[in-house]
């Protein structure tokens, strides 16, 4: 009893010594946490575990052996969420049973996984996560499983159960499902769902379980992680996808490179080594460090009595101030009490932002008798927004004697789209007009995972011309010129029984290599504060031309904005210059955005698409401070899933990157990436370039607020 | 048909850039990234420090270059007997003993706030017989805090070398501190060049392992 005792003690101390190691433990060369699993998800090898990549974080798999090699993006917009989209090569399958058709490509599968974290790890207690794998794809590997992880310094002990693919193999099968939840979960019925594309509930968790573990082991100085698992997977009794176990055991071992990439190599089921890589970004911070605000020398009292007298001069001093931090005066004004401008700018996508550096120059320039410094933001020819400082406080701000927060107390935000200080401000820039504005640069098409070949592409130079004729209307054109493309390869023509809105893609890829993307003509209006207008014409997308226009109503202060947008549009020729095809039809849409807690945004469009059908497609997305977009979209319409074909409903993911995050400066553009799995006629929308949502849908009230502390960096 | 396509492009592009060429609008994106790249992996270009802007700048002044990081200026904020205080424009500060080791930091991501050690001059070293000595050293950070980690240090003298500053050469000796955290595995090599009383004009150091190498560059002394 006493060596019990003794032994409980020694266990008990020699946790306490390990946890003491925590702190030092953050200055190992490298972060060695938990990387992929072979799927992508974080997990072990084959088998998964409790861990997740931090909240805002984004990686790229590739893990290749044979006969299975993964490629996957997963994303974690939640920190108890993790999903993954992934595309699977199984080496020793045929891509179809026809030559004809697919040649001698191998089978290529799609599939998502999904975890959700159930319980975070605690002094005692394990992290606990429930997970799917391959929902509404073909359920190849189709597997549930429920998960917990534990650590002990710096190991991490991983044992779970699993159902499907994960459940049927291994020495321990307990399926406790049946008796809790009654005896439909006793047997499974296939999970294979053929085309895929729609979630087969009937078969999560049922069936043989089977319990799976693993232990990983982080020798954090070296910056290894090691691997073992006693793997429950059994691909022998599948007969979609027969592979030789020899044996339960496999292990492995990962290095890191650094912080965001390493390199992983195991030996699996006893006769197989797998290769891995992955490459992971934190994106909910901004880890570069950028300028602070330029320090803007105050003029002493003379010369504010000159620039007070000399408006002009204010002005022209006011304009360079601004120019050296990329900010661009739109108008100005300038009396007893208050100073306005209307500004834009490249550099800033943040209106807290750009109005905090653009009104602490202001001030600076400011006679002392000014007490209100009002910003106008602009974006297009839209004023967006309008910031009415309190110039004493902002002042008090920028000398670190007040804070944000307090400024907003004192400060008036506000919008006034419809009578801007465009039309009357004292000081209006001369732009000649037509103003002409181009740029150029390399850019690829892809087309994945196709039965003729896994990738098709085409390496182009893209030209795009804008000719501003004068405010709020634009000439846009966008045109490209082949350099390389390996499209000759597509031999799949579309056999769908609707409308071709979508499905002729490889007619446009092959045929349109030189093209005319885009040439509307585009006016855009304010008529009544906070109601916007667009209309445009011409070739409004690479598919489709026409006319038609949108209407948004964003009331500032509130949390939602309402618009509707028609189209009447005909089919473009597949050359893509200026000819046209038979098909034509209206689409039209009533759009519905709210910003939700926890900044979460919706999107709810519905109306008649291009192909004719009517439906509804809900988009929600998740923005984190630093801009970073992770969102997903489905479309359901009354075309039916046979009409549709393989996916059974129009779906997809994006994300967005605001490229600031890797410059030592500010900059507002985006590296977006977007994956629709299947280009399908049901469900199509019409391309908008600059729609309005887009223009204005990041400049409300709460958007501003969400970026408040930005108002003094 | 295809010569006729590119042909009309053409037009349309001669037309509208002649008035605004730019090199600034051709593959802005790839561009900047080749430069963001570029910077990363081979450091900034140093244009703006030149000895006539360190001759008209008042006061006691160094280079300062963290990792591949841009050359900025320090200036000497304040001194007394056994520490000089560093400011960079934008709020880094260093503290340096007088053997000119960085004991303190602030503004960084990671902050050394505590170093614990024998004080010695370097003058000490350059003048004794022995060629090394050895020493333990406890440092302590903020972010993640981490409290007296503990160093083992071992300084070797070597020879007098004629080193390039920015605005003179000065005949120098290295001065090689070899500092090691077994548990970390954290090794770095750490340079001071040292003139003969002891002042310690360029160096190499490594005060954090989470951060990277700080090279520093006295451009103007400070007045004795």
């Amino acid at each position: 009893m006493l060596l019990i005792k003794k032994t409980i003690l020694l266990f008990g101390i020699s946790l306490t010594c390990l946890t003491l190691y925590s702190d030092i433990d953050d200055y190992f060369p490298y972060e060695v946490n938990p990387t992929s699993s072979n799927y992508g998800i974080t997990g072990i090898l084959e088998m998964p575990n409790a861990r997740m990549m931090g909240e805002g974080s984004l990686k790229f798999t590739f893990s290749s052996s044979f006969p299975n090699e993964f490629t996957t993006i997963t994303a974690t917009p939640f920190s108890w969420l993790e999903a993954s989209y992934r595309y699977t090569e199984i080496k020793n399958k045929k891509y179809s049973k026809s030559s004809t058709f697919s040649g001698n490509q191998s089978w290529k599968d799609k599939g998502f996984d999904i975890k959700f974290k159930l319980l975070k790890e605690g002094y005692v207690l394990p992290a606990v996560a429930i997970g799917l794998r391959d929902v509404a794809g073909t359920g190849t590997f189709a597997s549930e499983y429920v998960v917990f992880s534990k650590s002990f310094g710096n190991f991490d002990v991983t044992t779970g159960i699993g159902w499907g693919v994960l459940g049927r193999s291994g020495h321990m099968h307990i399926n406790p499902f049946p008796s809790l939840f009654g005896k439909d979960y006793k047997t499974r019925i296939s999970s294979n769902t053929g085309q895929g594309g729609t979630f087969n509930l009937n078969a999560w968790f049922s069936g043989q379980a089977a319990i799976f573990g693993g232990l990983e082991y982080d020798l954090k100085k070296y910056g290894l992680r090691f691997k073992l698992e006693y793997d429950t997977s059994d691909y022998d009794q599948d007969n979609i996808n027969p592979l030789d176990v020899e044996s339960h055991i496999n292990f492995g071992l990962n290095y890191y490179l650094s912080d965001s990439f390493n390199i992983g190599l195991a030996f699996e089921k006893g006769n197989e080594f797998r290769l891995s890589f992955v490459l992971k970004g934190d994106f909910s911070k901004d880890t570069v460090s950028k300028p602070s605000p330029k320090y803007v020398q105050k003029p002493n009292s003379k010369q504010l009595i000159r620039l007070r007298q000399n408006k002009d001069l204010f002005y022209r001093s006011l304009n360079k101030s601004l120019r050296d931090e990329n900010i661009y005066i739109q108008a100005a004004s300038y009396n007893e009490e208050v100073v306005s401008l209307a500004v834009a700018s490249s550099r800033f996508a943040t209106t807290s932002r750009l109005a905090g550096r653009a009104a602490r120059i202001a001030s600076s320039l400011a006679d002392e008798d000014v007490e209100e410094v009002i910003i106008h933001t602009m974006n297009g020819d839209f004023e967006t927004a309008t910031l009415a400082f309190n110039r004493k406080e902002l002042d008090k701000a920028n000398n670190f004697h007040s804070s944000p927060n307090e400024v907003y107390k004192k400060s008036l935000l506000y919008s006034n789209s419809d009578s801007t200080l465009l039309k009357n401000g004292d000081f209006l820039p001369k732009i000649k007009f037509p103003e002409i504005t181009w740029n150029m640069s390399p850019g690829l098409k892809h087309q994945i995972g196709g039965p003729e070949a896994f990738y098709l592409g085409q390496l182009w130079w893209k030209t795009d011309i804008n000719i501003k004729l004068k405010r709020n209307l634009t000439l846009y054109s966008s045109f490209g010129i082949n350099i390389y493309n390996n499209f000759n390869q597509l031999n799949n023509p579309s056999y769908s029984d609707s409308a071709h809105v979508r499905s002729d893609i490889q007619e446009y890829l092959k045929e349109g290599e030189n093209n005319i993307q885009r040439m509307q003509i585009e006016w855009m209006h304010s008529p009544l504060s906070d109601i916007f207008l667009r209309f445009d014409l011409g070739l409004l997308e690479e598919m489709f031309g026409g006319v038609g226009g949108e209407i948004l109503y964003r009331p500032f202060n509130k949390k939602y904005a309402i618009g509707f947008s028609a189209h009447k549009v005909r089919q473009r020729g597949y050359k893509q210059r200026f000819s046209f095809r038979e098909y034509k039809t209206n689409t039209g849409h009533f759009s519905f955005y709210y910003d939700l807690p926890k900044n979460l945004s919706v999107q709810i469009l519905t109306g008649k698409y291009l192909a004719g059908d009517i439906g509804a497609t809900v988009d929600i997305s998740k923005r984190f401070k630093t801009g970073f977009t992770l969102g997903v979209f489905a479309t359901k319409t009354n075309m039916s899933k046979v009409e549709f074909g393989e996916g059974a409903f129009d779906k997809g993911f994006y994300f967005s990157i605001p490229t600031k995050l890797f410059y030592t400066d500010y900059k507002s553009g985006n590296i977006s990436f977007g994956l629709h799995p299947l280009t399908k006629d049901g469900g199509a929308l019409l391309n908008q370039h600059n729609s309005l949502f887009s223009i204005l849908g990041d400049s409300n009230k709460t958007s501003i607020l969400r970026d408040w502390e930005s108002l003094l960096d | 048909m295809k010569r006729n396509f590119l042909l009309k492009i053409f037009a349309v592009y001669a037309l509208s850039a002649c008035a605004n060429l730019d090199t600034k609008n051709i593959a802005p994106g790839y561009v900047e990234a080749y430069k963001a790249l570029k910077n990363y992996y081979f450091g900034y270009e140093n244009e703006l420090i030149t000895a006539d802007l360190i001759s008209r700048i008042p006061y006691a002044s160094s280079t300062l270059q963290i990792g591949s990081g841009s050359l900025g200026l320090i200036i000497l904020e304040s001194a007394d007997e056994d520490t000089f205080t560093w400011v960079s424009s934008d709020g880094i500060y260093l503290m340096l003993n007088k053997s000119g080791k960085i004991i303190r930091t602030k503004g960084l991501p990671n902050n050394l706030k505590g170093y614990d050690a024998v004080s010695f001059d370097m003058k000490e070293l350059i003048n004794s017989n022995k060629t090394s000595f050895s020493f333990t050293e406890y440092y302590s950070y903020d972010y993640p805090i981490l409290n007296l980690l503990k160093v083992t240090t071992e300084y070797t003298v070597g020879k007098k070398e004629s080193i390039k500053l920015l605005n003179q050469n000065k005949d120098l000796v290295l001065i090689s501190e070899q500092i090691e955290n077994k548990y970390l595995g954290w090794k770095e090599n750490n340079k001071y060049w040292v003139d003969e009383t002891g002042f310690v004009w360029k160096s190499i150091q490594n005060p954090s392992p989470k951060l990277p190498s700080f090279y520093i560059e006295v451009t103007k002394k400070p007045a004795e």
